[in-house]
């Protein structure tokens, strides 16, 4: 299978398999990994794994619980293609990433006026693309293990 | 009648409606025109291949033409008809081919079942029943494939 198929044909059929799991196959050899490590699988996968969101559904998803667990590359095809339209996230107090740091591709969310992480066990440093975020009016990542300094670009937040 | 010749030069004569489910041949057919009766030839498929799938396409010959994709239904591998999997019942190197026959001549269907079938077949299972099952050979070293078992653990079957 990993070497009579071409790359797309391997995506496809890996496709079928949901996002919650597809990715425990990544170490099966370094072609399925790099085929399952990209955007190009990201997409055609989470096309036929998700439902298009409710429009205003600022509540996390089964999918937004995965987001940060994923490979950076699906990653940031999510924050593109489902997050970004949205001007706010209320994920305070979900379960969705425990342990797991902020990823950079938050900063894709250009819309947002309002992200709540709070009671999240977010882990390590924010990511420095959070303030990139100039839209960003309300920002609540309290109780989290989050271990960082508030930077000076902050000040980019603040009109 | 439609003429086809396979890379190991094996002639088979089959009808339009037949012909037309893929849509490399029905491209050929128009640009063609009607009057042509050399055959066409498929030098990526060979007889045997082409022979099976001759055979799926005459079993869907008289399908209805597919519902349009419906948005708030996910697409999932579970929905194959008994008649399909009865036909995917293959050895593994002939479904392969199959799959690769099906993506040159543009079948979704058939391509699409291809794919659904290889899906089904890992679902559920372990990587290393996976390798095992497809002669996977794992060319990480144990490091490297441990990091990457590390970073994938929240999604392992427990």
């Amino acid at each position: 299978m990993d070497k009579g198929l071409p790359t797309e044909l391997l995506q496809e059929i890996f496709s079928y398999i949901p996002l919650s799991k597809v990715f425990q196959y990544t170490r099966l050899c370094k072609r399925i990994h790099s085929c399952l490590n990209s955007s190009d699988f990201a997409r055609i996968s989470l096309q036929r794994t998700t439902l298009p969101r409710r429009m205003n559904s600022v509540c996390e998803t089964a999918e937004d619980k995965l987001w940060l667990y994923w490979p950076r590359e699906c990653q940031k095809v999510y924050a593109i293609d489902i997050l970004a339209p949205l001007d706010s996230l209320d994920w305070n107090g979900g379960s969705i990433m425990s342990g797991k740091p902020m990823p950079p591709s938050i900063g894709l969310l250009i819309q947002l006026k309002e992200l709540r992480m709070a009671q999240n066990c977010l882990f390590g440093p924010i990511p420095d693309e959070l303030w990139e975020l100039a839209q960003l009016l309300t920002l609540d990542l309290s109780f989290n293990r989050l271990n960082c300094t508030i930077s000076n670009e902050i000040q980019n937040l603040m009109h | 009648m439609v003429k086809i010749t396979s890379s190991d030069n094996q002639e088979f004569t089959i009808s339009k409606e037949i012909a037309n489910q893929s849509v490399l041949i029905k491209n050929m057919l128009e640009d063609v025109g009607e009057s042509d009766d050399q055959p066409i030839p498929l030098p990526n498929v060979s007889g045997a291949i082409l022979q099976k799938v001759i055979e799926y396409a005459t079993m869907h010959k008289d399908d209805p033409p597919p519902a349009p994709e419906d948005e708030t239904k996910l697409k999932t591998s579970e929905d194959i008809e008994e008649r399909d999997k009865e036909f995917m019942q293959l050895d593994q190197g002939t479904m392969f081919e199959i799959i690769l026959a099906a993506n040159y001549l543009d079948m979704k269907n058939l391509l699409d079942l291809g794919c659904k079938t290889v899906a089904n077949m890992i679902k559920g299972k372990s990587v290393e029943e996976v390798r095992k099952l497809f002669n996977i050979v794992n060319d990480f070293t144990p490091e490297e494939e441990e990091q990457i078992r590390k970073e994938n653990e929240w999604c392992e079957d427990r």
